[in-house]
């Protein structure tokens, strides 16, 4: 058990969680009655659900040493899909929702399986292929929509987009559910151990008879999905597509998933860490508007929290290489 | 070559394989026997590796027959060897270094819980750690710490997990590639001590070395490779060193041993 | 500090802590160069009007000059009025960047908010948290689906900005010719009103050919691509007019490249800083810029308003103004250009 529990310490995901604290607790200090109350912690974990649902996929995949640039661009096209899928059918009724919400999940995970057939079976390096679909997907949503925003969604979706249950936004709690789910597949699954081995060394997981490429195309076919999801939650939250926005979702999905303690290096991360490396660039974005500091210094944070991380991760491997 | 052919577990015959115009394997003959550790010698570019990739289905031969415990086989993927019960353990130990050594021990072949949470594919973790224990101290190889990734343990620790692994795994032959090259005198001493105790389980072990003082300690019989065949077929008990480093270098050939000694 | 030796627990823990105090320093060094808000602000009028008001102003980017000029005017009629101003703006004009600002500015308890909402339907519901909080809330350059939720917008008269521009085409051009309008495609109202009033203006002139819009939304590369397309395919065109500022870089490059300069009368929308080098430099003939400035000076002034209970117009659409060579140093054209203070 000793082992055990300075094993869990020595884990930079706990490094994160008590960083994590210490910003929340600095920030209440310093402004009590603005920061740390209800609405606003509610406004927090608003803005971090859609990253966070992005950012799940995103463990899976940078787990297994690859990257996924296209989320954002995802997101939006599988936004569009779903908008226009939902205006086709007409109406407000849960059906049109439905299918609303069918077509965002196949439309992500459409690109997502695209992702994954030229990664593992044509071998295009991660990097190379998602950044081609970054900018198909986005071409796409163009010539679909365009160029201009869908803003017809039904309104009893949009209401449940900014609604509360039991006080927590919907969509942050649709975010903890998933992050919850897949982190135990993670964690407790062939699955999950798999995707570990595959991220440790793929030609030792190949050898000892894992289907390497099937479980790669199923990982970013997740990832898809996931950005899907994303879409179809940015409708009912902000009640229309952006076709304009999500551009930098890419990067601050693997910002958070970074700074949970994943390496990028592969073979070892936690989901837990993802959800507080979620947290910490918004909790800081928001603290310090509170304060009412220059936004670019958000920036400067978030950016030495990342250094941070990453830094940890290559000491804890260098001491393993020795 | 007198051999006992119901003793042989595995044997090849007239193996052929070209690479394009590289001739690797020129009608090459390899013997193992039940229960016994052999060594397959040769300099570079004889054809061992070649061998050893087509007996455990990497490679499909061109022309030859391969029998496995008196029954012809053809391996069309390493996948069919190992469920024949043919394991490999190459240079690069193919260990997963993030993970720990039970993870490792089951590496393909993760244990699940039992009933529905096994079928959803739930890792039972408890049983896996059980189960390496006691396989790895079967074999006695020492594991420092159960929940240290791999990659932080020592050479000859890793060296022992990969052993264990396809030893545990293994029914029949386990091929080892040049085990001990980059371990030191003690780490050695402990893979030899493995070797011999994967023979004793009864299964047969093919180490595959450059080093003849080792051979010579640890392996039953040793065959010698020149040119894509086999050219030596020695006893260790039997045969000098000198006579070995001759087959190797080809200073001696086939028909020179086989004059000079019966066996 | 030499932590090298140390492994596993203590190392880590130091290193947290080691980053826990640079967070730590950058938070307070920011901290202390700006004044801490009163904790306990709200958004209630109390007799004390003493108390200098808190205006937060939200900009559509950070980055852009014509949002700098916005700030330019709030920051000097703060300073005028005695009002406590901060700014706020994400880096990319993006409604998911900009919502997470609103929703901590609202939780900051601003006395009034000023925003230019990066779309007319996402912001709503966060910016109606803060109307309901007790914030003012005044909109500017664009607006709201439903812009009842604010005291007032202020915007400019973007029929009349596409008119000027008609205009001075009209008379550059001597009235013939074939003439390129190119706007932002349809549904951005702003320039649907623009094309409006453009086409209006041309339309009394019946030796002009209005040739199909093109559509592009400031990007440079793309607004290049349909000026050479437009120079092959129409070798009569006398006259080029873009609603958006970024347009213009492609445009110039684009006749640069054909050496159609001399022949094609450029007149650009909107006044950034590169544009008026580029009317400096003869290479655009008039620009059309919106009075960035007052709308800032102004928003601050209905804020103000609005808490002491003033009347407040609910719509005020400033006229553009026309800008060249012969007026760049009035200050009316001047004061207007996009640029911080």
């Amino acid at each position: 058990m000793n082992s055990r529990l300075s094993t869990w310490l020595a884990k930079p995901t706990t490094t994160m969680l008590l960083i994590l604290a210490a910003i929340i607790a600095m920030f209440a200090f310093l402004s009590p009655t603005t920061f740390f109350t209800v609405s606003n912690a509610q406004g927090i974990f608003s803005n971090t659900a859609i990253l966070l649902v992005v950012a799940v996929g995103a463990t899976f995949i940078i787990i297994t040493s690859g990257i996924d640039l296209s989320v954002g661009s995802v997101l939006v096209f599988s936004s569009v899909v779903g908008a226009q899928a939902m205006a086709a059918v007409g109406g407000d009724s849960l059906g049109a929702i439905l299918v609303g919400l069918l077509a965002t999940l196949v439309s992500g995970g459409a690109w997502g399986l695209l992702n994954g057939v030229l990664i593992a079976r044509a071998k295009v390096p991660p990097f190379v292929t998602t950044l081609g679909t970054l900018g198909a997907a986005y071409g796409l949503a163009l010539v679909i929509s365009g160029g201009v925003d869908v803003r017809s969604v039904p309104g009893p979706l949009v209401q449940f987009g900014n609604g509360r249950w039991l006080g927590v936004p919907v969509i942050a709690v649709i975010a903890a559910v998933i992050a919850t789910l897949a982190g135990l597949v993670l964690a407790t699954t062939v699955f999950g151990r798999r995707t570990y081995a595959i991220g440790s060394n793929e030609e030792s997981a190949r050898r000892a008879g894992i289907r390497v490429e099937r479980h790669l195309m199923s990982i970013y076919t997740l990832a898809g999905v996931l950005a899907g999801l994303g879409g179809f939650l940015s409708l009912a939250r902000f009640g229309t597509t952006t076709i304009a926005g999500n551009t930098n979702l890419n990067l601050q999905a693997i910002t958070a998933v970074v700074i949970g303690g994943t390496s990028l290096f592969g073979g070892i991360g936690w989901m837990a860490g993802t959800a507080i490396g979620a947290f910490i660039p918004v909790v800081l974005a928001n603290g310090f508007i509170i304060q009412g500091v220059v936004p670019y210094w958000q920036y400067v944070a978030v950016g030495s929290v990342l250094v941070a991380a990453v830094l940890l991760d290559q000491r804890r491997r260098r001491r393993q290489l020795s | 070559m007198n051999a006992d052919e119901a003793d042989l577990i595995l044997a090849a015959r007239g193996i052929k394989k070209s690479f394009g115009r590289v001739e690797a394997l020129r009608g090459a003959d390899f013997d193992v026997r039940r229960g016994e550790v052999v060594a397959l010698m040769g300099d570079n570019g004889a054809g061992k590796s070649t061998l050893v990739k087509v007996l455990s289905g990497v490679h499909s031969a061109d022309e030859g027959v391969v029998t496995l415990d008196g029954h012809e086989v053809a391996f069309g993927s390493p996948e069919e060897a190992r469920e024949a019960g043919i394991e490999t353990v190459y240079q690069d130990l193919a260990l997963a270094d993030t993970l720990d050594s039970a993870a490792n021990l089951f590496l393909g072949r993760e244990l699940r819980r039992p009933g529905v949470l096994g079928r959803i594919g739930v890792l039972d973790k408890r049983r896996m750690r059980q189960e390496a224990r006691e396989a790895f101290e079967s074999l006695q190889v020492t594991v420092r710490s159960e929940h240290d990734a791999v990659g932080n343990l020592s050479g000859g620790q890793r060296q022992g997990i990969a052993v264990c692994r396809a030893a545990t795994w293994a029914k029949h032959v386990l091929f080892l590639d040049e085990p001990t090259a980059a371990l030191g005198v003690r780490q050695t001493e402990n893979v030899l001590d493995l070797i011999r105790r994967v023979r004793d389980r009864g299964i047969s072990v093919v180490l595959i070395s450059h080093s003849l003082p080792e051979v010579m300690r640890v392996a039953d019989r040793i065959e010698v490779f020149r040119l894509g065949r086999r050219i030596g077929q020695f006893i260790t008990a039997d045969v000098s060193a000198e006579d070995v480093v001759a087959a190797i270098t080809g200073a001696k050939d086939m028909v020179q041993f086989e004059e000079g000694q019966a066996l | 500090m030499n932590i090298e030796h140390l492994t596993g627990t203590p190392r880590t823990a130091l290193t947290g802590c080691a980053m826990g105090v640079l967070l730590a320093g950058s938070i307070g060094l920011t901290a202390c160069s700006t004044p801490v808000p009163q904790a306990s602000t709200s958004g209630s009028e109390t007799a004390a009007s003493t108390v200098a008001k808190k205006v937060t102003l939200i900009l559509g980017t950070s980055s852009d000059d014509f949002y700098k000029a916005i700030e330019c005017g709030a920051k000097l009629q703060s300073k005028e009025a005695g009002a406590d101003l901060t700014v706020q703006g994400a880096g990319q004009f993006d409604p998911a960047l900009q919502v997470p600002i609103v929703d901590a500015v609202v939780a900051s308890k601003p006395d009034a908010i000023v925003i230019a909402p990066t779309d007319d339907t996402a912001l709503f519901a966060p910016l109606k948290a803060g109307v309901d909080a007790g914030s003012k809330l005044v909109l500017v350059d664009t607006t709201l689906k439903d812009p009842s939720l604010a005291a007032g917008h202020i915007g400019s008269d973007y029929v009349l900005y596409g008119k000027q521009g008609a205009e001075q085409i009209a008379k550059l051009t001597g009235g013939k010719g074939s003439v390129l309008g190119i706007f932002s495609p349809p549904g951005v109202s702003t320039n649907d009103q623009g094309r409006e009033g453009f086409s209006k203006e041309l339309a009394n002139h019946p030796d002009i050919k209005v040739l199909p819009f093109e559509y592009s939304s400031g990007e440079a590369g793309k607004s290049a691509a349909i000026v050479n397309a437009a120079l092959a395919a129409h070798p009569d065109l006398v006259g080029i007019f873009t609603f958006n500022g970024g347009d213009s870089q492609g445009v110039v490059t684009a006749l640069r490249e054909a050496n159609a300069g001399s022949r094609v009368n450029f007149v650009s929308g909107d006044g950034q800083p590169f544009q008026v080098e580029q009317l400096k430099a003869g290479l655009v003939k008039s620009l059309v810029i919106q009075q960035a400035r007052t709308m800032g000076k102004l928003s601050i002034e209905y804020s103000l308003n609005a808490l002491a209970g003033k009347e407040v117009p609910a719509e005020t659409a400033l006229p553009t103004i026309v800008a060249n060579l012969d007026n760049l140093e009035t200050p009316e054209v001047a004061n207007n250009l996009y640029r911080p203070c």
